[in-house]
C-alpha cells in the first residue's frame, strides 16, 4: 500500500460553551491518497466542516483538540511549531470555502488577494508575483484575467467569485485541496461547471482533494472514495461504486434512501427518523446512531465501537481512471451491519 | 377541468437608478410576460436558476407585489384591482398563501410557536378564542407538529420542525392555493423527504394546489404533476414533469437536466453551458435571451425572439428548433 498523503488519525475534538463541552468529533480516522479526490458526506452537524478545520488548523477558539494525529507526508502537523504550520498551509495544503462571497475580503480587488497569498509563501519582485497571479486567473478560466485583477467580489457573480477562490487555494501549488461545500449556494448549471474545473485542475496536477459537501449524489459524480460521517463519527468508508450499490451501514442506508434522485415516486423515499442526539450529552451511546437505527441491538451499547473491515470480502473496486493505487477496504462502523 | 389560478401577461419591472439626468430610466426585466394557471388540487413545479425571476414570479402570484403589467384571475375573479397593501387585509388572502424559502429566517424569533400560527388565522379570520386555539391546533396535527411544541420559541425548534411551522401557519386559514419558494433548500436530505410527503399529502388530502419553486428538478419531478421552466424572465418550457424528465424539448431544460448531480447513470454526455448569460438590464426583444449560452444556437436566434409555442405532443416551449433536437 502506497503511503497516503494525509492520514488523520483517532482525531477527538471538543468545543467548551456556555452550556457545557460539545463532543463533536470522536475518534475519527480516514487516509487521503495521493492524487485522489475523497469525498467527506455527512448532514448538518456531522462535523465534517469541524474535520477540514482541524486539518487546517483554522478551529475556532472554543475548540480544543483533545487526542489524535493529523499526519501529512509522514510529519503530524499538530506538533508542527505555530509558524512552521503557518508557512505549510497556503503552500502544501489549501482550502476552499463555502460562500465564496464571504470568503473573499469584500474591500480589496481579487487581484491583491491572490497576490497576498502568493508573496506569503513565495516572496519574488511585483512583476513576477503580478505575472503569477494572472496565471492563476487563466488556469481557472476567467476570460480577460488582466482586467478581472482589479475587479472587486460584488462586481463579480457567484461562480465567478468561487473560480477566485480555487485560483487562490491553487496558487502555490498546494498537494492537498480541501474543499467545503465549494458549490452550496450556485446554481446547478454553475456547479457543474465549477466541479468539473476543480477535477479536471486536480487530476492534471495529481492534486489530493477532500471533498466536503452533504450532496451523496454530487460526490459519487467526482469520488473515488467517500467517507460517511455522522454526529462526529465516522461510520463508514468505501469506494464510490461500492458504497452505493452495497452500503453496509444502517445510516448510509437510509441517507441514500432519502435522495430523490433514486426514487421514482414520493411515497419511497424516507427520511430517517429522529435526529442527531445531543453531543453534549454525557451518556452518548458507543454508536452515536442507535438511538435512531431500526437494526439496534444489546450490543450496539456495549463497549467501543470502532472503524472496522466489513465482513464480506471487499469487492474488486472500479475506481475512475487517474486515481492514485490506494488500496481501498470497505470499512464500517457497526456492530449489525446489512 | 376547472381554473383556479390564472394570470395573463405578467410582467414585473424593477426601474435602475438613472446614470445621469439625460440617460434613458432602465429597467431590470424580471419577469417578463408569463402566462399561468393552476388547477385545483394540482402542483406545479417552477425551475430555473437563480436571477431567473421565479421568486419575484411567486411573490407576484401570491400577490405580495403588484406587477408592472399584466392580470391575475383568482376563481374567475380579477384580483389584480386590489393592490398588494390592501390585498393582505381582503378574504382573497385566505385564498393564496404563501411558504417562505428559510424557516429560519421567515419566522419572527419573538413569537411563540402558537402565536406564528395563530398570527394569520386573527388577522384574516378574527374568530373567538376557543376556535382560534382550536385552528391551531388542528393545523399543527395535519403538519404532524405534536402540540407540546406549541409553547416553544423558533430557535428552539429543528429546522425541519421550523418548515412544518411555516406550512402550519399557511394552512391554517384554509387556503386553496400554496406559494411555496423553495421550502426545502435549507433542509438536509433526510428531513426534506418528510417535508416533500407532508405537502403531497395535504395536496391530496385538503385539494390544496401547489406552486413549488425550486431549482432541484428531481424534487419538482416527485411532487408536480406539471413543470414550467423559467429562464430570465420568461417561460421557456412548460409540460407534464414526467415527459420534460424524459424528453427535455428547450436546449436549457436540457442543460438544467444534464447538471444534476445523480446517483444513477448518466444518460449520455452533460451538457455545459459555456458564456456568460444576457443581462436582465433593458433585454433585446430581437434575440432569443438564451442565446450566447446555448449549444445548439444558429444565426436566427439572435436576429428573432423564438415565441412559446406548442409542439405536436403539447408541449410549451420557446425555441425556434425544439422539433430537430
Amino acid at each position: 500500500m502506497n503511503e497516503p498523503l494525509l492520514s488523520v488519525r483517532n482525531l477527538t475534538v471538543d468545543f467548551a460553551t456556555r452550556r457545557g463541552t460539545v463532543h463533536v468529533l470522536d475518534d475519527v480516522s480516514f487516509d487521503v491518497g495521493a492524487g485522489e479526490i475523497v469525498g467527506i458526506i455527512g448532514e448538518s452537524g456531522s462535523g465534517k466542516s469541524v474535520t477540514a478545520y482541524s486539518i487546517m488548523g483554522i478551529l475556532d477558539h472554543a475548540a480544543r483538540i483533545c487526542s489524535g494525529e493529523i499526519m501529512f507526508e509522514g510529519r503530524d502537523v499538530l506538533k508542527m511549531h505555530r509558524r512552521e504550520r503557518d508557512g505549510w498551509r497556503g503552500r502544501e495544503a489549501s482550502i476552499i470555502f463555502q460562500n465564496p462571497r464571504t470568503a473573499l475580503n469584500p474591500i480589496r480587488a481579487v487581484g491583491d488577494q491572490i497576490a497576498d497569498v502568493i508573496a506569503r509563501h513565495t516572496p519574488a519582485p511585483a512583476a513576477e508575483i503580478r505575472e503569477r497571479t494572472i496565471a492563476s486567473l487563466r488556469q481557472v478560466r476567467i476570460p480577460d484575467p488582466e482586467r478581472r485583477l482589479r475587479a472587486y467580489p460584488f462586481e463579480l457573480s457567484g461562480g465567478l467569485c468561487q473560480r477566485i477562490g480555487i485560483a487562490m487555494a491553487l496558487a502555490c501549488k498546494p498537494k492537498l485541496l480541501i474543499a467545503d461545500e465549494p458549490t452550496t449556494g450556485l446554481d446547478v448549471t454553475t456547479q457543474a461547471v465549477i466541479m468539473d474545473l476543480i477535477q479536471g485542475l486536480v487530476r492534471e496536477k495529481g492534486i489530493s482533494v477532500a471533498l466536503i459537501t452533504h450532496d451523496i449524489a454530487l460526490a459519487s459524480e467526482y469520488c473515488d472514495r467517500l467517507i460517511i460521517m455522522h454526529a462526529g463519527h465516522v461510520v463508514e468508508v468505501a469506494p464510490t461504486a461500492e458504497i452505493i450499490a452495497n452500503p453496509r451501514h444502517p445510516y448510509t442506508e437510509k441517507l441514500l434512501r432519502s435522495v430523490p434522485s433514486l426514487v421514482d415516486s414520493i411515497d419511497e423515499l424516507q427520511a430517517i427518523d429522529g435526529s442527531l442526539p445531543d453531543l453534549r450529552r454525557r451518556d452518548l451511546p458507543p454508536c452515536r446512531f442507535a438511538e435512531r437505527c431500526s437494526r439496534r441491538l444489546a450490543e450496539c451499547d456495549a463497549g467501543r465501537l470502532t472503524l472496522e473491515l466489513a465482513l464480506a470480502a471487499p469487492q474488486p473496486c472500479t475506481l475512475r481512471k487517474g486515481t492514485g493505487p490506494l488500496s481501498t477496504p470497505h470499512l464500517i462502523a457497526c456492530k449489525n451491519p446489512l | 377541468m376547472s381554473t383556479l389560478f390564472e394570470a395573463h401577461g405578467l410582467k414585473m419591472y424593477y426601474p435602475l437608478p438613472q446614470k445621469s439626468a439625460i440617460a434613458p430610466p432602465l429597467k431590470l426585466h424580471a419577469v417578463d410576460g408569463v402566462d399561468l394557471r393552476i388547477s385545483p388540487g394540482e402542483a406545479v413545479g417552477l425551475v430555473g436558476e437563480s436571477g431567473c425571476g421565479k421568486s419575484t414570479l411567486s411573490r407576484l402570484i401570491a400577490r405580495l407585489v403588484d406587477p408592472t403589467e399584466g392580470e391575475i384571475f383568482l376563481e374567475g375573479r380579477e384580483i389584480t384591482k386590489i393592490r398588494a397593501s390592501e390585498f393582505s387585509r381582503s378574504q382573497d388572502r385566505r385564498t393564496i398563501q404563501m411558504v417562505f424559502q428559510d424557516p429560519s429566517e421567515s419566522l419572527n424569533p419573538r413569537l411563540s410557536v402558537f402565536d406564528l400560527i395563530a398570527d394569520p388565522v386573527r388577522v384574516l379570520i378574527r374568530p373567538s378564542r376557543a376556535e382560534l386555539r382550536s385552528r391551531v391546533e388542528e393545523a399543527a396535527t395535519a403538519v404532524n407538529l405534536p402540540l407540546a411544541l406549541l409553547d416553544r420559541f423558533p430557535h428552539q425548534l429543528s429546522g425541519g420542525q421550523k418548515a412544518r411551522v411555516g406550512i402550519a401557519r399557511a394552512i391554517a386559514v384554509e387556503p386553496r392555493l400554496l406559494v411555496l419558494d423553495e421550502p426545502t433548500s435549507a433542509l438536509d436530505v433526510s428531513v426534506q423527504a418528510t417535508v416533500l410527503q407532508l405537502l403531497d399529502r395535504l395536496r391530496r388530502e385538503r385539494e390544496i394546489a401547489l406552486l413549488f419553486v425550486s431549482h432541484d428538478l428531481n424534487v419538482v419531478r416527485l411532487l408536480c404533476s406539471r413543470i414550467v421552466v423559467m429562464y430570465m424572465g420568461q417561460v421557456v418550457e412548460s409540460g407534464p414533469s414526467d415527459e420534460v424528465y424524459a424528453s427535455p424539448a428547450h436546449p436549457y431544460t436540457r442543460a438544467l437536466l444534464s447538471a444534476i448531480p445523480t446517483l444513477r447513470p448518466r444518460r449520455g454526455e452533460r451538457i455545459k453551458l459555456e458564456g456568460d448569460p444576457q443581462s436582465p438590464i433593458a433585454p433585446s426583444d430581437m434575440q432569443c435571451r438564451f442565446a450566447g449560452r446555448c449549444p445548439v444556437e444558429r444565426p436566427e436566434c439572435s436576429v428573432t425572439m423564438p415565441l412559446l409555442r406548442t409542439l405536436d405532443n403539447g408541449r410549451l416551449v420557446r425555441c425556434h428548433f425544439a422539433e430537430e433536437q
